[in-house]
């Protein structure tokens, strides 16, 4: 071998040592660095940071969106799990019609049944279709689900307790959002590139491998985007004043149109926003019902875990499809009932 | 096992044993209602269980070959592609695919170090100064029932306020009360007595603040009182709450810094 050869074999070496670097225990890190942070993290924070109740305030509502969610997001999670691991193809297709005119109003009653709120349903949906079921009857499931299931609708009977009618017009709100969305999609988003999560098959382990992996990869994913929206959510929420809405609370349309766009920014659980439009000084019913439609199917952590699950293609045609079918009809649903 | 592999169980593990501690220590209390502390505990359990499970799996898969590049730095599509067949046979060789993390996972760990790295976490004066002095409006029609007990009454922040500022203090004339809250300095000198009230999490408080007049000197922003008194009417119209106080105490803050 000539000295020439044996130098270009080490450069290759070396290049080939460049290129596939031995990985680190990057699990064992993550432990040691929590740990550390866990002890001396406050310490060190204070004197970085100061004494600013701005950054804590957000911190605080960061971390309690993201702990609210996570128990629902955790129920999802697990119900699509055991769906992917034990409930063959042909059950599901079975339960639901093979037309999509129609198993878009199936799938979208159905959502009553599901007692979480907008986090669950989001990997639930994605593994609908992942199953074969056809997105639009997915979609009318996901975006029916947190409206109109009955913990979300006791919790607003009992914030509205003199008006009876405010939850009949938010059953019919976001049921009719579910299903138009739902038909709107069957007829004009065949061709709006959707990418359900992939199938997670384990080769060895059985049904339990596929579900502990099914639900790992869900818990991640969906998770981190959870934390996008709850980054977007808590900065507005600490950075936008309140009295901002309350100069228009009078202004019939607007009035409706600005509650709308509080709801996307906010992002508050479709669990308590029914607390939180009653507690709204000044505005209309028809603007609260607004508030409490457009809340629970468009927010910033909706359309996050959405551009996570779906791809971006998608979510930049659907929130906004889905915002104006709940703002139109919260109009007419409150003009008639309210 | 692989460094990467192992990583997706062991971010379950530690968020699920960060929402546990947080719910068995009653820190969650500075994020959600206590209501949630059942949930918490079942999806924090899960979430370690989980991480577990997932960890010894792992760990027990066959070591893949270290000259083996791992898939995610082999090119899928794009002109230097590799034949479906040769991804295939790596993906085999890799045996556990799908244990790849998402990179968005990563984020998890943010609320985690938070939790860790922001002191004092619960909302209090800058939440309460922002929102303002008006009290937030009541249900429609609400019914104030006459306070119960003897005197000093000890009605919730919240209850005292809505009563003050939209039933004229009808039901609250002639008697005495003592309400707990903390101290939000007024932009035009005195003070607030004040709490937040959550429905869920603290992403959807509420903030209800009272005017004490008459204290005897002004504290620092946050500091939990308890205070005796009487109403004091506002101006007509004015949807604020406002106390007389006669007495001012100091003391710790509770377990349960929010109303519900």
């Amino acid at each position: 071998m000539t000295t020439q050869d044996r130098l270009a074999e080490q450069r290759r070496e070396r290049r080939e040592r460049l290129r596939n670097p031995p990985t680190p225990p990057v699990g064992v890190l993550v432990l040691v660095g929590v740990c550390v942070a866990a002890m001396v993290g406050q310490e060190i924070f204070v004197v970085l940071a100061g004494d600013r109740p701005a950054l804590q305030a957000w911190s605080t509502v960061f971390v309690a969106i993201v702990l609210q969610a996570l128990p629902f997001l955790g129920l999802g999670v697990l119900l699509s799990g055991l769906i992917a691991a034990f409930v063959p193809d042909r059950v599901l297709q079975r339960v639901l019609p093979r037309r999509a005119g129609l198993a878009v109003p199936v799938a979208g009653v159905a959502g009553a049944a599901l007692p979480g709120c907008e986090c669950a349903s989001v990997p639930f949906a994605g593994r609908m279709m992942t199953r074969g079921v056809a997105p639009s009857a997915a979609l009318a499931f996901m975006l029916s689900s947190p409206a109109i299931n009955p913990v979300v609708l006791v919790a607003t009977a009992v914030a509205f307790p003199q008006e009876p009618m405010m939850v009949v017009a938010r059953c019919l709100g976001g049921l009719g959002t579910a299903l138009i969305v739902g038909w709107v999609w069957a007829r004009f988003g065949r061709d709006v590139p959707l990418r359900p999560p992939r199938a997670i098959h384990a080769e060895d382990g059985g049904p339990w491998e596929t579900f502990r992996l099914t639900v790992q990869h869900d818990l991640l994913q969906s998770g981190g985007f959870l934390v996008v929206g709850a980054l977007f959510a808590a900065t507005l929420n600490v950075a936008v004043d309140p009295a901002w809405s309350l100069t228009v609370a009078g202004v019939p349309i607007v009035s409706v149109l600005v509650l709308a766009v509080l709801a996307v920014l906010l992002a508050v659980c479709s669990e308590a926003d029914a607390f939180v439009a009653a507690s709204l000084t000044g505005f209309s019913p028809t603007a609260e019902l607004a508030f409490m439609v457009v809340g629970p199917v468009v927010d910033l952590k909706l359309v996050a875990m959405q551009t996570g699950t779906f791809g971006q293609a998608f979510s930049r045609r659907f929130a906004p499809l889905t915002f104006v079918v709940a703002v139109v009809l919260s109009l007419v649903v409150g003009t008639v009932l309210l | 096992m692989t460094g990467r592999a192992a990583v997706g169980p062991v971010l379950l593990f530690v968020l699920g044993a960060v929402v546990v501690r947080l719910t068995l220590t009653g820190e969650f209390l500075n994020f959600v209602k206590p209501g949630h502390r059942w949930w918490l505990l079942a999806v924090g359990a899960g979430l370690v269980v989980l991480g577990i499970a997932g960890t010894v799996r792992e760990m027990r898969q066959p070591r893949t070959e270290a000259a083996e590049p791992a898939r995610s730095r082999l090119h899928t599509r794009g002109p230097l592609a590799l034949a479906p067949e040769v991804l295939e046979a790596h993906r085999r060789a890799e045996g556990h695919d799908h244990s790849r993390v998402p990179g968005i996972a990563w984020l998890l760990l943010l609320p985690i170090l938070l939790v860790f790295l922001v002191p004092p976490p619960a909302l209090g004066a800058f939440a309460a100064g922002r929102a303002g002095a008006d009290v937030p409006k009541p249900p429609s029609s609400a019914r104030f029932e006459p306070l119960g007990g003897p005197d000093p009454a000890r009605p919730s922040v919240y209850d005292y306020a809505e009563r003050a500022a939209w039933d004229d203090g009808r039901t609250l004339a002639g008697r005495s009360v003592e309400l707990t809250g903390f101290v939000t300095p007024r932009p035009d000198g005195g003070w607030y007595l004040s709490r937040l009230r959550i429905s869920c999490c603290a992403a959807d408080a509420r903030a209800y603040l009272v005017e004490v007049v008459g204290a005897p000197k002004d504290y620092p922003a946050n500091t939990w009182v308890d205070v005796t008194g009487t109403y004091l009417a506002s101006e007509p119209g004015a949807r604020v709450a406002r106390l007389t106080a006669s007495r001012v105490r100091t003391i710790d803050a509770p377990g349960e810094t929010y109303e519900q």
